[in-house]
């Protein structure tokens, strides 16, 4: 048993390296990192300049361990700061494979955008517009339009009467853009290349924290990831354990109810209830209860959105909770409701097979009462498919718990991931990702313990 | 249809029910739209009054109107039901290829699985070598060497992903069949030492992986990183969705391949994958099927959630989600909740009572009822 959990536990190590190393690597790829997404959020009003000079602060180091990259790309390009810069010059490296008319080209842009300060003809507004201008190549990526750029760009400084040694400059690049497509050779492209960068790389300093548990820092506000995500686990952790309570409670009584000989007509429509109940999706039961019992149109009998008081000062930890359930009763009432149908269902089920077996009919020989036989007999019995449901089950749970905490605005782990989703906070990501997969393989295996615990014949094949 | 319906027994009227309603879903998701008869509500320019209740349940004179709202209007004051029906067409796209793609990887990797086992599949160590390489090589070219195509394709969406894909494809395809003939000289000249493929332990490792995240988070993560597209979600959806198939799949197979026909036909020296394909695979069929029709009501209600939550599906696609969620602005407006939420209840529980009717028709003596 203790053999098998460890071997469990073994394997659950590697599963989330593997899983949260894929969520590191997927927000490096992905184009704009949470800084680029804050800026944006926070207006485009701040000139194109200091976003790039806030950049180069840190020193750039490489993603991995080694690199394989193409022939036509060199081997620094990593470093190219900014980020819409390496990205065109890998564009036009990749597409046309002859890397010195590239480096060419790029020298002769930036030239141009330096050189930009010394014009002593050109006003200040002009100024900026050339520099957006010529900043705007670098977002292109169609040949066609980027040498139309150039050339709006040479007509605009001709009609301003430039100097003669900037509007030169301008026809040297656009020549130099000519030389790029002119001579394409795409088999340089083909060729591979390994290069090995040593320890000092991003992936390497993010695993080390990793492993220290130090899962870096939001990007949204500023606090430690672990912080963060406790300061919402608990909430989660708060409903889900009252709903897990409450569905399997319901779900007992409500099949041993319905086992009860007596409830021969009322067990048709109550199955049927169940069942219809079961395709309803959980946000469509929700939003009916919110807005059945909580808004103004319908009954007003609990408060919508929120969580209430965070603590209240002199009073003991209880009373607060005491406050706050009247914010989590609509909660968790629709993750209970969505839930029961399936639950009841199964173990139900488990009764109903029990029921036909020896043991039953001896104890209903014997002469003891329906109730007797059911609660004492039976239900010890049908415990093992309960216990494997109640694990299975949790994963299932904290999928509803996003659900509901997003409608019904409790400050909780749906809630930080839906916000995490929506400002790209990488470092709360993977962290969810984290805690949410110990969580899930954690619950499996104190199901085989419980099993174990509850029956001892039972020999389990790691 | 009426030969069969006599050897299962007669359709119930829930049954009957349910067919005919996925009848009427499909025509409202597949005819009406394309014959153009309604405007798709988020083009349609000259929208009607805001937060007008449905046509049958206003009594009131006004009349003036010559657009018939039947099921009322929205915010904006587009015609519900031509949401409503749009809305079963981004149903029906997301969840159809969805379910396609989950359940051609988990034939794949759970026959693989389930028939080979540990010890089936033996390969000559020069393949292995050689097949490890070309695969390197295959995805340094599809995906490294094109990386610039995939940006602009996962930035524009829709079919150039497709079309990258089918390009990918092209590129392992090659790849594959060079492997191949270099194979066969190299066991030509004399390399013919052969191990074996823990197939099924790769496919139960991959599957432990995928299941180790709750899988409404694994999608809601994973859209995180892609631009709002339908063809993403389809995407990421089979990617998660593909492991209760391939499971489904695996446990059938275990039992089929020991079933005495399965040995006389190896007896018999039938090749492997062509008893697969003719004998074991369509008698491990039909729990499969009932999973896609119970996947299928999955998906269905995974497309309104994100569409509710605001997810991964875009602002220009009509969906009963999105729909519903007006409710929140206005908790007057009834109709924005009652008639998306009845059809997207109808259609997840009429699949799930076709599923029960199939699975009883394809396997009679599992009755559960």
């Amino acid at each position: 048993m203790v053999q098998y959990a460890l071997k469990r536990l073994l394997w659950l190590i590697p599963t989330l390296w593997l899983i949260c190393s894929l969520v590191f690597f997927l927000s490096k790829a992905v184009p704009g990192t949470c800084l680029d997404w804050q800026r944006g959020e926070f207006g485009q009003s701040m000139s194109r300049g200091l976003v790039n000079n806030s950049r180069t602060i840190q020193p750039i180091k490489p993603l991995f361990y080694f690199s394989v990259r193409s022939k036509a790309e060199p081997d620094t390009l990593y470093r190219m700061q900014p980020v819409t810069h390496r990205a065109f010059l890998k564009r036009l490296a990749l597409l046309n494979a002859n890397w010195p008319s590239v480096a060419a080209f790029y020298q002769t842009l930036t030239l141009l955008q330096n050189s930009l300060v010394q014009l002593p003809v050109v006003t200040t507004a002009d100024k900026q517009v050339l520099s957006y201008q010529l900043e705007s190549v670098f977002s292109l990526s169609n040949k066609h339009v980027i040498q139309q750029a150039l050339l709006r760009i040479e007509n605009q400084a001709i009609a301003r009467h430039y100097p003669k040694a900037y509007i030169q400059k301008i026809k040297v690049g656009q020549q130099q853009f000519k030389n790029i497509t002119a001579q394409v050779t795409v088999s340089g492209v083909l060729i591979p290349v390994v290069a090995w960068h040593g320890f000092d790389n991003e992936y390497h300093l993010w695993f080390k924290n990793f492993i220290r548990g130090n899962l870096g820092i939001s990007c949204r506000n500023q606090l430690p990831v672990n912080q963060v995500i406790a300061e919402s686990f608990a909430n989660t952790f708060f409903i889900s354990v009252l709903s897990l309570g409450l569905i399997f409670f319901l779900a007992v009584e409500l099949s041993i109810w319905l086992s009860k000989a007596a409830q021969f007509h009322s067990r048709q429509i109550v199955l049927a209830v169940l069942y219809s109940l079961d395709s309803v999706p959980l946000f469509i039961i929700a939003l009916t209860l919110i807005t059945l019992l909580a808004s103004t149109s319908y009954l007003n009998l609990f408060p919508v959105f929120g969580l209430g008081p965070a603590a209240i000062p002199d009073e003991p930890t209880y009373v607060t909770w005491l406050y706050q359930l009247p914010y989590l009763a609509l909660p968790i009432i629709s993750l209970t409701l969505a839930s029961l149908p399936h639950v009841t269902g199964q173990i139900y089920q488990a009764i109903q097979q029990l029921q036909q077996r020896d043991f039953v009919l001896t104890a209903k020989a014997k002469g003891l009462s329906e109730r007797v036989v059911l609660r004492r007999h039976v239900w010890r019995n049908a415990l093992l498919p309960v216990i494997t449901l109640f694990t299975g089950f949790l994963p299932a749970l904290i999928t509803g718990a996003v659900i509901i905490e997003i409608i019904f605005a409790i400050p909780g782990m749906g809630n930080l991931l839906h916000q995490t989703v929506q400002t790209r906070d990488f470092p709360v990501l993977t962290g969810i990702v984290l805690y949410l997969g110990l969580i899930k393989v954690v619950a499996h295996i104190i199901a085989d313990i419980l099993y174990f615990l509850a029956d001892p014949r039972i020999r389990i094949q790691p | 249809m009426s030969p069969q319906q006599n050897k299962t027994g007669k359709w119930r009227w829930p049954e009957r029910l349910a067919g005919g309603y996925l009848l009427l879903f499909l025509l409202m998701a597949v005819v009406v739209p394309a014959t153009g008869l309604i405007q798709h509500p988020y083009e349609n320019t000259q929208s009607g009054p805001s937060y007008q209740p449905p046509y049958i349940f206003s009594f009131s004179t006004s009349g003036n109107s010559t657009n018939i709202y039947w099921l009322g209007t929205d915010r904006v004051g587009q015609d519900v039901l031509a949401i409503l029906i749009f809305g079963a067409r981004t149903a029906l796209v997301v969840s159809l290829p969805a379910m396609l793609l989950a359940t051609i990887m988990g034939v794949v990797l759970g026959s693989l699985a389930g028939f080979w086992g540990n010890s089936g599949i033996r390969v000559s160590v020069a393949a292995c070598v050689l097949g490890l390489s070309g695969l390197l090589a295959a995805g340094y070219y599809a995906f490294c060497v094109r990386q610039v195509h995939w940006l602009n394709a996962f930035q524009s969406g829709t079919f150039s992903i497709l079309q990258e894909l089918g390009i990918a494809f092209t590129i392992f395809t090659g790849f594959g069949i060079i492997g191949w003939l270099l194979t066969t000289v190299a066991i030509k000249i004399g390399l013919k030492k052969t191990i074996t493929l823990p197939i099924d332990h790769f496919v139960l490792r991959a599957i432990e992986i995928t299941g180790a995240i709750p899988r409404l988070l694994l999608i809601m993560c994973l859209i995180a990183f892609a631009k709002p597209a339908l063809v993403n979600v389809v995407v990421l959806a089979a990617l998660t969705y593909w492991t209760s198939i391939a499971r489904l799949v695996r446990g059938e197979l275990l039992q089929v391949k020991e079933l005495p026909y399965i040995e006389a036909a190896q007896v018999a020296g039938i090749a492997n994958w062509r008893i697969l394909l003719k004998q074991a695979l369509p008698n491990a069929l039909p729990p499969v099927i009932v999973a896609i029709a119970f996947g299928l009501g999955n998906l269905i209600s995974l497309e309104a959630t994100l569409s509710y939550l605001g997810i991964g599906i875009p602002a220009y696609e009509a969906s009963w989600g999105k729909l519903i969620k007006g409710i929140l602005q206005n908790p007057k407006a009834w109709w924005l909740v009652v008639f998306p939420a009845l059809t997207l209840c109808f259609t997840i529980l009429s699949l799930q009572i076709m599923a029960e009717r199939l699975l009883k028709k394809l396997s009679p003596r599992q009755q559960q009822f």
